[in-house]
């Protein structure tokens, strides 16, 4: 009996979590390669997340799993990835997963302006412009990921647009 | 009291650049910066807001990245350990250094000479894209050279004179370490031989495994002119930084002093580009005798936006050589020095 409800909820997971991936793969991934400026770690941590997702429709599958979870779940990845990355460059051994991974079609000057002011900003400010301004989240369901109230996420998207607009005005 | 206010206004401005502010949180805004000089020159106005943050909505809008995830089901293969990662590192080190003797053991092409007859080979790189993109022989992996021009434009007073291009094209190198030349930046030359290597008249593929994939003699009266004249070799998989927007983003004004002198000169300069594009400083190789000729022409390269040198598709800090002519020009309008491009 439990073993034919184990497999049942297998494949209600399955393909919750495939269409999940479907529908949020592209954007979740561009979101997080922004937060971590290295395509590869952002492709890894996307990974994870949706893993992290089947496991937990596997646990309990009727729970409502939301573009939300998803995006605070990656939010949390990749903030604990840049802690890491931080200390691994402090001890200077992580020589290949550096900054430089953009692909060529996509330098423009707004997107090299974008990447330099990212490296520079502190993860909270990062993660709450990069909610608003590329997941497209309002202050509110952004704060609601982020665990803060809405006009925490206005005020570090605020502190976030000083670096961007230094970073723009830079050799003017 | 005062860091409470700032802390609103803070919101404010946040509100603004999302796009949630009200009229009222507007009006608040207008009337703090109006009396708040460090708001003001760290935030900028309202437009100024809602411009910073059409530059994210732009690199936003410019994604063209489509990632695929692998099987979510299984949990992936642990990271390796920290010992590994030591010795990987350790070995692409070492591998890097491998591959920069073989590179350099290479026999050398010989240095393409670019035309300066004000004629930049420069293409943009959306350019680039849509040829690519547009032409039949888009499934061939090329790597598309900017072919950045480090040679002084040449001075006004003398014309360039066309000259011959030789091409020789090798079909049966590798396609790899293909160059792209766009003849509608080359100048307009009728000896150059036609291209056989496709039947797309817009551009046309070069290989340099086999053999120079252009030379071209310099004339010598321009080689005793005032320009600079440097050697692009084509390495592969390397191109040289470059100016964002091609020839005209870089565009020296020179102050009025200039003008009331009658300054003439050429300026040779370096920029040292580092990997996000950025110019971090702009040395000048060969004054123009004039001090604010030199200082227009640094002040406005360091305005650029560069596109980082690449090796192998990473970007790597490089430099961008270049230099402007500044000459009298005799028209009727009093005899004003205009950058020359």
């Amino acid at each position: 009996m439990e073993q034919v409800y184990l497999v049942a909820g297998t494949s209600v997971a399955q393909s919750r979590v495939e269409a999940l991936v479907r529908e949020h793969q592209t954007k979740l991934a561009r979101y997080v390669r922004r937060m971590v400026g290295d395509a590869d770690a952002a492709l890894d941590i996307a990974q994870d997340v949706f893993f992290s997702a089947y496991r937990t429709l596997q646990k309990e599958p009727e729970r409502p799993l939301t573009a939300g979870w998803l995006y605070k779940t990656a939010t949390n990845t990749a903030i604990s990835y840049l802690r890491r990355k931080k200390i691994l460059r402090f001890m200077s051994l992580d020589r290949d997963h550096d900054v430089h991974s953009l692909r060529i079609d996509e330098r423009s000057a707004a997107s090299i302006d974008l990447q330099a002011a990212m490296s520079r900003l502190p993860a909270e400010q990062a993660a709450a412009i990069m909610l608003t301004s590329y997941a497209g989240y309002s202050s509110q369901e952004a704060a609601a990921i982020l665990g803060t109230s809405a006009d925490a996420v206005r005020q570090r998207v605020c502190r976030a647009l000083r670096t961007l607009r230094a970073v723009m005005m830079e050799n003017v | 009291m005062r860091e409470r206010l700032h802390k609103e206004i803070e919101s404010i401005a946040g509100a603004i650049a999302l796009g949630e502010a009200t009229d009222a949180d507007r009006r608040k805004y207008r009337e703090h910066i109006a009396s708040c000089a460090d708001c003001l020159s760290e935030l900028g106005g309202e437009h100024e807001i809602e411009r910073t943050m059409a530059g994210v909505a732009a690199a936003r809008d410019g994604e063209v990245w489509e990632p695929q995830l692998g099987n979510v089901f299984e949990r992936r293969a642990a990271r390796p350990s920290q010992a590994l990662r030591f010795a990987a590192a350790f070995a692409v080190t070492f591998a890097g250094a491998a591959a920069a003797l073989h590179f350099f053991a290479l026999p050398s092409s010989a240095p393409v000479t670019l035309p300066t007859d004000g004629t930049r080979l420069s293409a943009a790189v959306t350019r680039a894209a849509d040829a690519q993109g547009t032409t039949p022989q888009s499934q061939r992996r090329l790597v598309v050279y900017h072919n950045v021009v480090q040679i002084a434009r040449a001075p006004v007073a003398l014309p360039y004179p066309s000259r011959p291009v030789n091409t020789q094209t090798g079909a049966k190198a590798p396609e790899i370490a293909a160059v792209t030349v766009y003849p509608q930046f080359a100048p307009a030359n009728k000896n150059r031989a036609k291209s056989s290597t496709g039947p797309d008249p817009v551009w046309r593929t070069v290989s340099r495994m086999t053999t120079t994939a252009l030379t071209e003699t310099a004339p010598q009266r321009v080689s005793s002119a005032e320009s600079l004249q440097l050697g692009t070799a084509f390495h592969s998989g390397t191109t040289e930084a470059a100016p964002l927007g091609g020839e005209t983003a870089i565009n020296p004004q020179p102050p009025m002093i200039a003008y009331a002198e009658g300054a003439e000169g050429t300026t040779v300069f370096e920029v040292v580009i580092d990997e996000h594009g950025f110019p971090t400083k702009c040395v000048i190789t060969k004054p123009a005798g004039y001090r604010f000729l030199d200082d227009a022409v640094c002040k406005a390269a360091m305005k650029a936006r560069f596109l980082p040198k690449t090796i192998e598709g990473r970007a790597v800090p490089g430099v961008y050589r270049d230099a402007f002519t500044f000459r009298v020009s005799s028209d009727a309008s009093g005899g004003l020095p205009k950058p020359i491009h």
